[in-house]
């Protein structure tokens, strides 16, 4: 790869916390690797300590600003001039609001708009959005795309989902996430939570407790896995607004002594590296970052076949697919699992050489850079 | 591992970059400090000189620059600042103590409307001088401060003697002399090599050299007056708003030839004429002038250094017949005694130089700095948990003696 040009980029981020999504590890490992690279990176963020910090120490400087939907039109003016100021080549937005603002700060000016998608969109409406939210979301999408220099897709099933939605395919680049398998084994050498059953097999689930995660059809799947394999017990890691409701469910189907709520554990590599099988129950998934933590720790993973998901998993190579929403055939594919432990762990063992090759953070940041790297060569050329 | 660390927040107006100061310096060495020393993690919370709230983190420092909403008399404002304050006990790790340096004005007010439970040092760089008025009206809640915080650090036992603020409370004042990077100021070869052109380009004759902004306490007005009767070359390092009425000094006195006016130099720049110099020269007039570190960047380099008797820390850095000369402030005359009789002897010059740098050397370095630093926030942090309990037993004892008054709400 040549030499990337002295530049500055703003990467503009919205994710309130408490702590860091997913999008977020990734962001801060893309401003560490752009940092490394020699840009000048900037992150405008609304107040999330960790964040803050997080992106602080990895080289950014770290402007913190209201950005909340309410405020888009003085965010907007604001990021606008804050990214003349700056100088900026490149400002990137990391979400779909982040992504209307960079378009209108980068409006008619040189400042080449990044957007990254790391969703479908249809993702909303497991989250109680409606379809009307949807098309009105996708409509102000399509009324500022002229504005958009480069689309990142997290995932072919994103990519392929903005180009249904008349993105043009060249616009868009896919860009797996990635995760650092040195430090992830670091992480998981830490003691795990005192609340982690002590009995195995064990099987779990690391997601924030929303519809969207598919977590009911897991704890569904748990009463079914209990006929064929009493000794299995369960962890749900995390927390979220679905919480009470998916407790409920547990004791509805007498799963008390089943299923250990471990609510928010960080990091989740020591409780990942204790699961025999990790279960991705989701609705709808751009590229999650757990079944690629699972898999570094070479552990076997159950997903539901949405979104980036079949791109992760490979299915009977790196774990098992079943259809979203089917609670039986989840059930199944984890007792199949439970049965073989030789089988699980061969399917492990291949997960990690998986991520070794196509999922590192290097990769990642080398994509990133790539893409930059391109648009800028682009606007030279035309100056 | 992390949760053994110590952790420091430190309050300041400014963080250098890019505001530069002698107390910027200060916090910045010692907050680098304390992480290369001590494996200390250190946060600084300071303004912002724009409107936005920054943090970025240099030199592992994590630096939140809290947004700026107005400025006073030259002293920053953030409103948010009690909050953040408040805020701090409230992390995920919170401070182990926190280190405010004065005279900030917003960040004495602020922790006395935050009054954060924790560990608190206050590192009193010098007294307000100058706004007199704005001291009137401001000295009650600086005595409320000093009281309220748990030990006050001064760089000199002079400091402490001579300001009304810190005799009365010499009890909870320690003594840390600064500490500055020391081994870099003496020079290394290419340092060397540079201050032995500057010397050339002078011609052999003596350089008598001036680092400091051009501001009226530093008195460089009265250096220049004395210059007319020094046969030597006098060099100005600085910038500041008398700089035009220095100049035109100089040419009055028919030594606009000799004398010459450099902007603000880089370190190693610097370090060069601390070399070239045979003398630095410190003619502060006021007490405003707490330390004058620029005297300790000299004696590494073994130069010596005139300067004068204030009562603040300045003989404490540069003792009389030890290091330099020190003459009476405001002086002209005294002072062109004082450098002639240094520049004709250079016997003289070179003892002093060497004592100079011997000093710096082994009392003014960094690593000294942490440590004397860190056993002061030992001692605040156990005087804090020991106020804490009284306190507690206080409030243990109090519904007996208010018992008549509980149920009126």
């Amino acid at each position: 790869m040549g030499e990337l040009p002295a530049a500055t980029i703003v990467f503009v981020n919205n994710f309130p916390g408490p702590g860091l999504g997913g999008g977020e590890v990734q962001l801060v490992q893309l401003i560490r690797g752009c940092v490394a690279a020699g840009l000048d990176v900037r992150l405008v963020c609304v107040a999330n300590d960790e964040l803050e910090l997080e992106a602080s120490r990895a080289g950014a400087v770290v402007v913190r600003r209201r950005l909340e939907p309410v405020r888009l039109v003085a965010a907007a003016r604001w990021l606008r001039s804050y990214v003349t100021r700056s100088n900026a080549a490149i400002v990137q937005g990391t979400g779909y609001a982040t992504n209307m603002l960079s378009r209108r700060a980068g409006r008619g000016s040189s400042t080449l708009v990044v957007n990254a998608v790391h969703v479908e969109p249809e993702a909303s409406l497991h989250d109680g959005g409606s379809r009307l939210g949807l098309r009105v979301r996708g409509a102000v999408d399509c009324a500022g795309r002229d504005d958009v220099d480069a689309y990142v897709a997290v995932s072919v099933a994103v990519r392929d989902a903005l180009v249904a939605g008349g993105v043009p395919t060249g616009d868009v680049t896919v860009i797996y996430n990635g995760v650092d398998v040195d430090a992830l084994r670091d992480a998981a050498a830490e003691p795990a939570p005192a609340s982690m059953p002590r009995e195995r097999p064990l099987v779990g689930v690391v997601a924030r407790l929303e519809p969207v995660k598919g977590v009911a059809q897991f704890v569904r799947a748990i009463a079914e896995l209990a006929v064929d394999h009493p000794e299995a017990r369960s962890v749900v890691v995390g927390s979220g607004p679905q919480e009470r409701t998916l407790r409920d469910l547990a004791a509805e189907l007498r799963l008390e002594d089943r299923i250990a709520w471990l609510g928010t554990v960080s990091p989740a590599a020591p409780v990942l590296d204790a699961l025999d099988v990790v279960v991705m129950p989701s609705l709808s998934e751009g590229l999650p970052l757990v079944p690629l933590e699972a898999m570094a720790l070479a552990r076997p993973v159950v997903a539901t076949e949405v979104g980036g998901l079949p791109e992760v998993v490979v299915d009977g190579e790196t774990g098992l697919l079943v259809a979203p929403r089917d609670h039986m055939a989840l059930a199944r594919a984890v007792g199949a699992l439970l049965s073989d432990p030789a089988r699980a762990r061969a399917l492990g063992e291949a997960g990690l050489r998986r991520v070794e090759t196509e999922f590192t953070v290097e990769r990642m940041v080398a994509g990133y850079l790539a893409l930059y790297e391109r648009l800028l060569d682009r606007t030279e050329g035309v100056a | 591992m992390s949760a053994l660390r110590l952790r420091v927040t430190m309050v300041n107006k400014y963080y250098w970059p890019p505001h530069i100061g002698g107390i910027e310096a200060v916090v910045r060495h010692l907050s680098e400090g304390l992480i290369e020393h001590a494996d200390a993690q250190v946060r600084a919370l300071v303004c912002n000189e724009g409107r936005e709230r920054v943090t970025q983190t240099i030199a592992g420092v994590d630096v939140v620059r809290l947004s700026r909403q107005l400025s006073l008399s030259s002293a920053p404002v953030a409103v948010s600042l009690p909050f953040a304050l408040s805020d701090e006990l409230c992390r995920p790790a919170p401070p182990d103590v926190v280190n405010l340096h004065s005279p900030y004005p917003w960040g004495e007010l602020s922790f006395l409307l935050a009054r954060p439970d924790v560990p608190s040092v206050v590192l009193y760089h010098s007294d307000i001088v100058r706004q007199q008025r704005l001291l009137a009206a401001y000295r009650p809640f600086l005595e409320r401060f000093l009281d309220a915080v748990d030990l006050i650090v001064a760089s000199s036992p002079d400091m402490v003697r001579n300001s009304k603020f810190l005799a009365p409370r010499a009890e909870k004042c320690r003594v840390v002399p600064f500490g500055l990077p020391v081994e870099r100021l003496s020079g290394t070869p290419a340092v060397r090599r540079r201050a032995a052109e500057l010397r050339a380009a002078h011609g052999g004759r003596h350089i008598v050299l001036f680092v400091g902004r051009f501001v009226y306490y530093k008195g460089a007005d009265v250096l220049v007056r004395a210059m007319a009767s020094v046969d030597a070359d006098l060099v100005l390092i600085g910038r500041g708003a008398l700089e035009r009425e220095l100049r035109e000094l100089a040419a009055a006195q028919g030594r606009a030839a000799s004398t010459a006016f450099l902007d603000r130099q880089d370190d190693d720049e610097l370090a060069a004429w601390y070399q070239a110099a045979d003398v630095l020269c410190l003619p502060s007039v006021a007490r405003s002038e707490a330390f004058g570190l620029v005297q300790i960047e000299a004696h590494a380099a073994g130069t010596p250094v005139v300067s004068t008797d204030l009562p603040t820390g300045v003989p404490y850095a540069n003792p009389d017949g030890v290091t330099g000369l020190t003459v009476p402030p405001g002086d002209a005359a005294a002072l062109a005694a004082a450098l002639n009789r240094l520049l004709g002897d250079d016997e003289l010059r070179a003892r002093l130089g060497r004592q100079a740098q011997a000093r710096a050397l082994s009392s003014f370095t960094i690593p000294r700095m942490v440590e004397r630093t860190l056993a002061v926030y030992a001692e605040a942090i156990e005087r804090h948990a020991r106020r804490r309990a009284q306190s507690r037993g206080r409030a243990a004892a109090a519904p007996r003696e208010t018992g008549g008054k509980r149920g009126r709400v």
